[in-house]
């Protein structure tokens, strides 16, 4: 039998370390590099954050990421910014998720055969050996 | 050689396709998926599992053979 599952992605409460490896991917493609425990500012406020990323912003200074009731925010004053904290926030979620697949398949020993990024997300192909 | 295909889209939904499985196998890979996932935070909620016409195919072949 084989089949297809739709489902939508949450997470709560992140492995830190597999986080900032994200957010590593995340800085590679800005041209920055993941800075912890950070003082992000904007226009009208600030934030302290274990994780972020140092980009010169029009109004402001980078990315910071807390967490707050175990979910994953996204600190940025994001006007003129490459990215909208919205789009930020998805895209750490799928490079999160994609990390995760890599280390669990590893774990059950499958073998990832294929990853692309794509217009519509990101595709890994996994042989299972079942 | 079962696969099983993953496309995390922009949006936050994630497809998983599993193909190439037997029996109620592919059901069984995909939740060690999902059940590992959960160690780092990750659910996958708001399920929807469609079940691929080869599957009928395969049953009616056990049922006349």
């Amino acid at each position: 039998m084989s089949h297809w599952t739709v489902c939508k992605l949450s997470i709560r409460n992140p492995n830190m370390e597999l986080l900032k490896q994200a957010l590593q991917v995340l800085a590679q493609k800005l041209g920055s590099e993941v800075k912890e425990n950070m003082t992000i500012v904007g226009w009208n406020g600030q934030a302290q954050c274990p994780l972020a990323i140092p980009l010169r912003l029009p109004y402001g200074n980078g990315y910071g990421i807390i967490i707050e009731n175990g979910e994953i925010k996204v600190v940025v004053d994001d006007h003129g910014a490459p990215m909208s904290a919205s789009q930020f926030t998805q895209e750490l979620q799928r490079t999160y998720m994609a990390l995760a697949v890599a280390q669990v398949t590893q774990v059950l020993g499958w073998t990832i055969t294929n990853v692309q990024e794509l217009q519509e997300g990101i595709l890994m192909e996994v042989e299972t050996y079942a | 050689m079962p696969k099983i295909r993953i496309l995390i889209q922009k949006d936050g939904k994630v497809i998983i396709d599993a193909e190439g499985f037997t029996g109620k196998k592919c059901l069984e890979e995909t939740k060690k998926l999902e059940d590992l996932l959960k160690g780092y935070g990750i659910s996958l909620g708001s399920k929807e599992v469609h079940l691929k016409p080869e599957y009928h195919v395969r049953e009616r072949e056990v049922v006349t053979g």
